[in-house]
């Protein structure tokens, strides 16, 4: 009877303190996951991805998702059509059209002729004055999207939510 | 000897569901915190468009579904509840059920000129 007293005594004990170790090790286990979400973003990038696609007549305008698009057919010569639906949605463009295609949150840009001047491409059309972002600005042959993400990093790596604005845009951060 | 052989797998067992239990509160209350702001800045980023009143106010969910997916990543779900506030009635419910809790509400005062408002209960995630 003492034998077992002692045993279950000792067994008390025992498992005790491996509950706390459980406790230490579940905490600091804890600690490390949310330190590795919080680490910092390695590519912050537009929520939504689009991408273009050249098929057989005129270009196809894709996401992994079906998402309303808005798309900008610029001609070499400054023209400009406009395209509205849901992807996948073919768009009637030459391979010397640039295609700039919209969601709310994202843009892609499909490479044209060089186009003389200089044109601001918005969810809109091309305008004048700078627009809701995201948009582009088209020059000759080069172009720039605004907002541009690069070095983003730096600025965000304390922000806890996986969307957030940056310079008026939503950004999606993905940490690693 | 028996009876602390039970003891002790019995206890064993309790240590492992507590801890079990402790990691799993410790690790889902981080979570909810997120959820409230993503949902308020793609909320906030979609009330500055036209298209997302339209499709409320016209109870199109098709229209809701492709606006919010052209809004988020692929890889997360949303869950949107419109409601009559003035009849207190669900007017539309769209997207994945599982994100149903931990909403954010944002009341709509209108649309096209006219006093008609619209609470819109809303979460964006992971899930489904």
């Amino acid at each position: 009877m003492e034998y077992s007293l002692d045993a279950i005594v000792s067994f008390l004990i025992f498992v005790s303190m491996l509950m706390v170790v459980f406790i230490i090790m579940t905490s600091l286990v804890t600690v490390l996951a949310t330190k590795l979400a919080l680490s910092p973003y390695h590519s912050p990038a537009f929520p939504t991805s689009l991408r273009v696609v050249k098929v057989r007549e005129g270009y196809l305008i894709d996401s992994p998702s079906r998402c309303l698009v808005t798309c900008v057919i610029i001609k070499p010569e400054g023209t400009y059509q406009m395209y509205h639906g849901i992807t996948p949605i073919r768009i009637p463009a030459k391979p010397s059209d640039w295609i700039v295609a919209f969601t709310y949150t994202s843009v892609i840009v499909k490479v044209g002729a060089i186009i003389h001047g200089r044109l601001i491409v918005s969810k809109y059309g091309v305008v004048k004055s700078n627009p809701l972002k995201p948009y582009v600005v088209v020059e000759g042959s080069s172009y720039q999207v605004i907002p541009n993400l690069e070095g983003v990093s730096k600025s965000i790596q304390m922000s806890k939510s996986v969307y957030f604005i940056h310079n008026g845009t939503i950004v999606l951060g993905v940490r690693g | 000897m028996n009876f602390t052989l039970d003891s002790c797998i019995a206890v064993l067992i309790l240590t492992v569901s507590l801890t079990y239990l402790i990691h799993i509160t410790m690790t889902v209350v981080p979570n909810t915190q997120h959820h409230y702001d993503d949902s308020l800045i793609i909320l906030g980023r979609l009330l500055r468009y036209y298209d997302i009143q339209a499709a409320i106010y016209t109870n199109n969910s098709e229209s809701v579904d492709v606006i919010m997916y052209s809004t988020i990543s692929h890889l997360h779900s949303y869950y949107l509840v419109v409601i009559d506030p003035e009849k207190e009635t669900v007017v539309l419910i769209c997207g994945t059920p599982t994100l149903s809790s931990y909403l954010v509400s944002i009341t709509i005062p209108g649309w096209n000129g006219t006093l008609n408002p619209r609470t819109l209960c809303f979460r964006v995630g992971v899930g489904g």
